[in-house]
């Protein structure tokens, strides 16, 4: 049943049992609205909102969430480039969908990657390789440090359920204070404005870390960066260098969580891929830095690159 | 009109013309507030022979920067007589296709136009080189929208497409 618009109420005006049927009516489409949420707190819960976002420092020993620090509770460094992390119990199910920014100045100079494995719904590690070769010399990697932003996507948890919500539907219907009336309406009210205001502006708008604010299509036209379209949030791109462009974005509570993928060549043959490596560095509330560049298999060597990219910006 | 709280009543207290104008100012505005960021529309479509736009339905996210699907594609090299994988994924995403070694097109419901995706390779240890790029399409209605994705390892010392188990946030607007 949709959403209905419901006119005033004057004096006298005669409310009936539709009239107020059609206020719970409502407030049913609302929880349709708010089916990605868990019931109790508000939670994003949905396989789209990361479950959370963090960043694991370099040295592996801590874990900076954005919220909700319990979460992943701790993380160790077996060796170098390895991160294991601890994941809470029952927050995680078992399949596990991160995506991972190596964000850090050992970028600057030098691709790295990073791949992942999900142990348990408690357990993953992730492993982290820098370029050890020279640019334009070869295409040796080596397990390497660095700090990295993680967001951690993952199997819904149980939604929960509705307190009841009828008001009288039926002439001869009065209202009590019992479950099913009025008072368990004006409940519902309380309950819906508690749930939206966990993670969204009293206008709806996202305002968690684990929800990205901004995103941009960026290319580059041979001579400067610009962008294609992008959120009003993204004010400008700037070139530094080959295979460096700056992403200045409206200002974001700290810490921002930043994710890129290459964005080249579209058409629609499958082929012609270009094979490239880019990270972002955040350098402050208002700024990434992404790095990029691009392997060339003939000569079986990385070098610097000007890619087309796509940027999503979390932050709160 | 800002969120008003309501009162409840009993036996020395009405319910009042006021409450109810209150009552649906809030649903007012929770309405607002819902479909800002997420989808309003009933999935009666399909009743109506119209389509379903899995974009849009009633309280999915419905953002650019928000993913559209998370997609899983685990890669079984035990398998009888060869790899054989399974997709797990969300409504959005129409199909999984392998189209050769290490190389996975992602089709998406073409409703949308534009997509990408952030791909991530998984490892069975620090041992394995691995990179996932994803390559996107652009516009639409050439053929079936959607995402490439080539999962590279460097085993050998270059970088070859290989079948392996990836994960790839899909993108939309």
């Amino acid at each position: 049943m949709p959403f209905r618009g419901l006119n005033s109420r004057l004096r006298n005006d005669p409310l009936g049992p539709g009239g107020l049927a059609s206020l719970s009516n409502n407030m049913q489409w609302l929880r349709g609205a708010a089916a990605e949420h868990i019931v109790s707190s508000g939670e994003h819960n949905s396989w789209l909102v990361a479950r959370r976002c963090f960043t694991v420092a370099s040295a592996g020993t801590s874990v900076t969430p954005s919220t909700g620090s319990g979460d992943v509770p701790t993380a160790t460094h077996p060796a170098t480039g390895s991160y294991a992390l601890t994941l809470a119990a029952n927050r995680f199910g078992s399949t596990i969908r991160p995506l991972v920014n190596i964000n850090s100045d050992q970028i600057h100079s030098k691709p790295m990657i990073a791949a992942f494995k999900v142990s348990s719904a408690t357990s993953m590690t992730f492993y982290l390789k820098q370029l050890s070769s020279a640019l334009g010399a070869g295409n040796t990697w080596a397990d390497h440090d660095a700090a990295f932003d993680v967001a951690l996507h993952s199997t819904p948890l149980a939604r929960g359920t509705w307190a009841s919500d009828q008001i009288g539907h039926a002439r001869g219907d009065t209202l009590t204070e019992g479950s099913t009336d009025w008072n368990a309406h004006v409940q519902a009210h309380g309950n819906m404005r508690k749930m939206l205001q966990v993670a969204h502006t009293s206008a709806g708008a996202h305002n968690v870390a684990e929800v990205a604010r901004y995103y941009a299509n960026v290319y580059y036209d041979g001579s400067a960066y610009k962008i294609l379209t992008g959120s009003a949030g993204v004010t400008s791109v700037n070139r530094v260098s080959a295979g460096i462009c700056e992403v200045n974005y409206t200002a974001l509570t700290a810490p921002q969580f930043a994710f890129v993928s290459p964005d080249y060549q579209r058409n629609n043959s499958g082929s012609g891929a270009v094979i490239v490596s880019m990270n972002a560095e955040r350098n402050s509330t208002t700024k990434h830095t992404v790095y990029m560049y691009k392997y060339d298999p003939a000569g079986n060597s990385w070098s610097v690159y000007d890619s087309d990219f796509f940027i999503v910006i979390h932050g709160s | 009109m800002s969120y008003s709280k309501l009162v409840k009543v009993c036996q020395d207290f009405a319910l009042g013309k006021q409450q109810v104008n209150n009552a649906i100012g809030n649903l007012e505005d929770f309405y607002n507030a819902w479909t800002a960021e997420h989808g309003k529309h009933e999935t009666v479509g399909p009743f109506l022979g119209l389509a379903a736009d899995p974009y849009t339905v009633l309280g999915v996210h419905n953002l650019p920067q928000i993913p559209r699907a998370v997609v899983e594609v685990t890669v079984s090299a035990s398998a009888p007589g060869g790899n054989s994988y399974s997709i797990s994924a969300q409504q959005p995403v129409v199909a999984v296709t392998r189209i050769g070694a290490g190389f996975w097109f992602i089709a998406m419901d073409s409703t949308l136009s534009t997509f990408w995706g952030i791909a991530e390779p998984t490892a069975t240890s620090n041992s394995d080189i691995r990179l996932a790029v994803p390559r996107t399409l652009l516009p639409a209605g050439v053929g079936q929208p959607g995402v490439y994705v080539t999962t590279y390892d460097s085993a050998s010392g270059t970088f070859v497409a290989t079948d392996y188990s990836f994960t790839c946030a899909v993108y939309a607007y």
